[in-house]
């Protein structure tokens, strides 16, 4: 067997959790518990999955604004993520980020970023930070189809080049830039973008976690090694809007159930190991049901939660006054 | 006697303990201004010079160079005057005592020295203030203190280690020093306040202004860079002058900046802003209060008044020294009609609805301050003659200001005339608590049908408003009609 | 244009230029904390280029011998890409570096204003308190050198109008050391305003190192006639004034608030308590300036005490001009301050 069961189990708990947790909280939102806007990663989770199997809480990820799979996939406490997202205390942000800005530093998690293309120059620094000090670590930057037009992408590509960071681009294309396509709106390649910084990158199947994993192993040894940045661009599908509640009228009639069908990350990774004889269905029902457990309980503690102190307003805008 | 100063050795820094003279900057008998370069001090880590904080004449210098002085100790004497040699070693004497640790807390309540300026703090200024319990005390040189609030203390002769600090960073405030003295019964001197004439600097010649303007501006030594150019194009005008001499109190009480008849009509548009006078800003608010609580509606009917000005004209060719007015004819009118029509006459003020037996009739006077409604007492029961006579004494008494709060305030009715202006008809705003309000237009000669056969008389048009929370418009229209009928016929009127 | 603001006290110590304080409190620096790094363009010079390391240090020679002394590693040449100059700034600050990032001119905020208030100021807002960002931004401002609109701004009222930033701008090189050395220890972005026509200035600048807190005024002059607030490069117009007046008898509490953000309020409304006369001098435009927040802040809570109104003497709104007779009159001249402060003191 190529990968242990403890690997299998890992995995597969992480992206059930997220694809659960990402239906929990539209679910929520719907009923009126959530605030603001939400940005699920519902879809996408062999890509936050298969890169951050590889990185401790010493490596440092910055995300995008749907950030929420990331932070489970870099190991953020779920129950404290659902206080944030409802807005109330305790949370991991203490209730002022809220889901588009929701963050854990002590997990080496820079923070999801409502600024698309915000990310990759704040992921230089992480880099340049392990570079100057000495670690082994890594910073990983995640980015979608929206953000690799920004300009801001382009100067962390140079600048990670110029320096030799130890950056790793992964580039989730999702194919949809809140609601335009990437066939319309990015010219040319992503990988090539890449490619034109004389950085390596590789395109990958993103729905195929076992890929993105071997990929991922490959570009972060890379980095780690110090032979300078590294990229990946992964052809992923979103399932649901670009926020909770877009109607999503740009959608193809019988798009999202042919995504749903065939293009399931969920359902790849059960069918590969099933079929492998690496783990057994009943197996990964059981994860299912463990993770739906633990939502529930962090909804149920979300729901129960006073909102924030009036002195929070005030309070962390400076270190010192 | 002169009163003496000491220069001591100021504390640089936290580790400072004392420091060696290294070069007198000053000698015997030199005149000093404040802030001179006294000594230069050597410390453990460093060559400093020691400033003076006040002028005067070195009298007495304490120390050598080389000798080891600790913080705090005495280094020269200053007087600003003639003095002897034994009050200066008195005051040298009753400065050289033992030099204490600083201490923090509030040292108790000790008697008020004699001189404040042998106290520890140095007087900064020439008016020191004795500062009772809060001025003895160690040297304050490295309290944090805001600039201001060491100026106001050093100035009180408070010592700065006895005040409590609340301060930013945990400096002590001007508001500490407040507290400090309030609490230990001092009244803080603050620095006199001094009045400055304004010396106009930049030239204004090529600011772009009216010639009146230019002018004015000239006459008030008001430089044309301080107005505001609200002209034509661009140009300072004589109301832009006006404001800025206002401004600076330079124009005299009788031409104010918001008297437009001290404005020249020009072509250009004058802008004249102003704050609402006092009686002015009372108009403001009733009006609006009225017309936004109360729900007006309003019955007009036009009058024949023909037998009234007959009944007038009449009553003046008596010559008895009254001269009637259709005014005071229209007063005695609505007295009678108020009288059988109780339910337009009286006071509503949201919650209590009074109605009233006798006519208490308020009438519009134009003054400068503003329109006022003097308040015509029991009208019902009195003659025209009556009428005249007291209508003359409100309004002379309205436009110099003397009518009694009673005659301001108890009007069951009131009447608004603009006539004499010319105007048909208008509606007038309710002077609340009164429930109605007549609106008076001019007498005009317009054609009437009388007896079948068209004629011209004088005709007045008059509009009732009133409140319909609590009058209902029978009781405006019967009004009205009774109205029309004691003008139109006139013989109820001579009572 | 006079040294200015410096107490007697400070006599004996050697005289530094601005220029030579900030580079001796970015070498103290670095000397002492091996955490501290410097990126930007220009700054170590010369790479890529054919030329010597050594010689360059920057357009204003600012950071002039830092690379040699510390390494390419720590003194960073960056391409011109302002974005990624504060991104990379901003994240190293969050994960172990105390960056110095250089922007050559203020006015280039434009290209990278999100990486500075959208992610720098917010950080530990919205990551509850968690988030430590450590950095300075140094900026060359103001007008004065012929360099027209886009290389000429005064933007300290922008960066101060934004939580989460604190916003220093040194009038002197005494100021100028110690600000920058508590600048580059703070924990909090520190936004370093350089006036430009100031790096030549100089006083007493001791040789070790010290710091000065923020939000802490100084009073370069003092009177309790006329409280003359003013920034940057107009402090040292501001005491030339009040020199004059001081001749005169006319005495004038010259506050140079050193730190626009935190602001030392309290010493400010203290002055204006004791004189009751307010004016302010800013280089910046006028609208929405720290000059006009000041003059507000003393309209709000020291109203009472004022026996005139407020004046502020400002750029007037335009963008800075070009030719030097326009740009002469742009910026706020001596002549200007006093008339304000004659107008004011004759107000009553």
């Amino acid at each position: 067997m190529k990968y242990s069961k403890q690997f299998l189990v890992e995995a597969y708990t992480t992206m059930t959790t997220i694809r659960q947790f990402e239906e929990r909280m539209i679910k929520e939102f719907m009923a009126g518990n959530i605030p603001g806007f939400v940005h699920t990663y519902d879809g996408q989770e062999a890509v936050g999955v298969g890169v951050c199997m590889h990185l401790s809480d010493d490596d440092i990820i910055g995300s995008t604004h749907r950030g929420h799979g990331h932070c489970i996939a870099k190991g953020c406490d779920i129950e404290l993520m659902i206080l944030e997202i409802m807005g109330k205390s305790g949370g991991l942000c203490k209730g002022k980020g809220g889901s588009m800005h929701i963050a854990d530093i002590d997990k080496g998690m820079l923070g999801a970023n409502a600024i698309v293309g915000g990310g990759p120059p704040l992921c230089n620094g992480a880099a340049l930070s392990i570079k100057t000090l000495g670690k082994p670590d890594v910073a990983v930057s995640f980015s979608g189809d929206g953000s690799s037009n920004q300009g801001t992408v382009m100067e962390a590509l140079n600048l990670a080049g110029v320096l030799d960071l130890p950056h790793f681009f992964v580039f989730e294309n999702n194919h949809l830039a809140e609601g335009t396509g990437d066939s319309y709106a990015v010219s040319g390649e992503i990988a090539e973008r890449v490619r034109a910084f004389n950085i390596p990158c590789d395109t990958v199947d993103g729905t195929d976690f076992f890929a993105v994993y071997e990929a991922s192993k490959k570009a972060i040894k890379h980095c780690r090694s110090g032979k300078g940045p590294y990229g990946i661009e992964a052809d992923v599908i979103r399932y649901d809007g670009h926020f909770i509640g877009d109607p999503q009228a740009y959608r193809g009639e019988g798009e999202i159930a042919y995504l749903r069908e065939h293009k399931d990350c969920l359902k790849i990774f059960r069918k590969r190991v099933i079929d492998e004889g690496w783990m057994k269905a009943a197996e990964l029902d059981q994860l299912d049901e463990k993770a739906a457990d633990a939502i529930e309980k962090g909804v149920q503690r979300g729901m129960a939660a006073p909102r924030p102190s009036l002195e929070e307003l005030y309070s962390d805008v400076y270190c010192t006054y | 006697m002169a009163n003496l100063t000491a220069v001591v050795m100021p504390k640089w820094g936290m580790e400072m303990t004392e420091g060696e003279l290294a070069e007198w900057h000053v000698a015997l008998g030199d005149e000093v201004a404040a802030n001179t370069d006294i000594v230069d001090v050597e410390t453990a880590k460093i060559v400093n010079t020691v400033i003076n904080n006040d002028a005067g004449i070195v009298v007495r210098l304490c120390a050598a160079i080389g000798d080891v002085v600790p913080v705090g100790g005495l280094l020269l004497v200053l007087a600003d005057g003639a003095v002897s040699e034994d009050d200066i070693d008195t005051f040298v004497a009753a400065n050289s005592g033992e030099v204490e640790v600083p201490v923090t807390e509030l040292a108790p309540a000790a008697p008020p020295p004699e001189d404040v300026t042998t106290a520890g703090a140095p007087a900064t200024d020439s008016g020191p203030h004795p500062a009772g319990s809060l001025a003895d005390g160690p040297d304050d040189g490295t309290v944090p203190v805001s600039v201001v609030a060491r100026r106001v203390a050093h100035h009180n002769g408070i010592n700065l280690t006895h005040v409590a600090a609340t301060g930013r960073h945990g400096r002590v405030s001007l508001d500490d020093v407040r507290r400090a003295a309030a609490s230990a019964g001092l009244t803080l001197a603050m620095p006199e306040a001094r009045v400055f004439a304004a010396s106009p600097l930049i030239s204004d010649v090529d600011l772009k202004a009216t010639p009146v303007a230019r002018r004015m501006a000239a006459a008030l030594e008001v430089n044309l860079q301080d107005c505001r150019a609200t002209g034509r194009h661009g140009r300072i005008s004589k109301a832009d002058v006006e404001v800025a001499a206002a401004r600076r109190g330079k124009l005299s009480a009788n031409v104010s900046v918001g008297d437009s008849r001290g404005v020249e009509a020009t072509a250009q548009d004058s802008v004249i802003r102003q704050p609402l006078s006092g009686a002015r800003r009372a108009i403001a608010r009733v009006v609006s209060k009225a017309k936004q609580e109360v729900p007006h509606f309003r019955v007009n009917i036009d009058v024949d008044l023909t037998a009234a000005m007959a009944l007038r004209k009449a009553l003046n060719a008596r010559q008895n020294g009254v001269n009637i007015s259709l005014n005071d004819v229209l007063i005695k009118a609505c007295a009678i009609a108020l009288r059988d029509n109780p339910r337009v006459n009286g006071r509503f003020d949201g919650e209590t609805l009074e109605h009233h037996s006798q006519a208490n009739i308020a009438s519009a006077v134009a003054t400068d301050n503003g329109v006022f409604m003097p308040v015509l007492q029991h009208a019902g029961g009195l003659t025209l003659d009556a009428i005249s006579t007291a209508m003359r004494d409100l309004a002379a008494r309205a436009k110099t200001g003397r009518l009694s709060s009673d005659e301001m305030t108890l009007a069951t009715f009131s009447i608004s005339n603009l006539g004499m202006f010319g105007i048909d008809s208008f509606d007038a705003i309710i002077n609340q608590p009164a429930l109605t309000i007549l609106a008076v237009g001019a007498a005009v000669e317009r054609p009437v049908v009388r007896n079948g056969e068209l004629a011209v008389a004088p005709v007045m048009t008059m509009s009732l408003s009133s409140d319909h929370r609590v009058v209902d418009g029978a009781d405006a229209a019967r009004f009205m009609a009774n109205l029309r009928v004691l003008l139109e016929e006139s013989v109820a009127l001579s009572e | 244009m006079s040294d200015s603001g410096v107490s007697a006290t400070h006599h004996n110590h050697p005289i530094k230029t601005i220029r030579e304080a900030i580079n001796e409190a970015l070498h103290q620096e670095m000397e002492r904390d091996a955490t501290v790094i410097i990126l930007g363009e220009e700054v170590a010079g010369g790479a890529g280029c054919q030329g010597s390391d050594e010689a360059y240090g920057g357009v204003f020679g600012l950071t002039k011998g830092l690379g040699p002394r510390f390494g390419r590693g720590r003194v960073i040449d960056t391409p011109i890409t302002e974005s990624a100059i504060i991104g990379a700034a901003a994240g190293a600050a969050n994960t172990g570096l105390r960056p110095v990032a250089e922007l050559m001119f203020v006015d280039f905020i434009g290209v990278c204003f999100d990486q500075i208030f959208n992610q720098a100021a917010k950080f530990r807002y919205m990551f509850g308190g968690k988030a430590r960002t450590p950095m300075v931004i140094r900026a060359t401002a103001g007008a004065g050198m012929r360099a027209a609109a886009q290389h000429s701004s005064m933007l300290h009222p922008v960066l101060t109008h934004i939580p989460g930033l604190k916003v220093v701008m040194p009038s002197n090189a005494y100021d100028a050391k110690g600000l920058m050395i508590q600048a580059i220890r703070d924990d909090d972005p520190v936004c370093f305003i350089e006036h430009k026509l100031l790096y030549e200035t100089s006083c007493p600048v001791p040789d070790e190192s010290y710091t000065i807190p923020f939000g802490e005024a100084a009073f370069p002059r003092e009177g309790s006639d006329m409280t003359l607030v003013a920034m940057g490069a107009m402090v040292p117009r501001a005491i030339a004034v009040a020199d004059k007046l001081a001749a005169e008898g006319i005495y004038c509490d010259v506050i140079d608030p050193r730190t626009t953000s935190p602001l030392d309020g309290e010493a400010i409304l203290e002055s204006v308590e004791v004189s009751g006369r307010l004016v302010c001098v800013d280089e910046a435009n006028p609208r929405c300036s720290v000059a006009a927040d000041i003059a507000a802040l003393v309209a709000e809570h020291a109203f009472s005490a004022l026996r005139a109104p407020i004046k502020c003497v400002t750029a007037p709104h335009t963008p800075v001009p070009f030719a030097p007779n326009l740009e002469d009159a742009y910026i706020p001249s001596e002549e200007r301050i006093e008339q304000a402060v004659r107008d004011v003191l004759g107000g009553r």
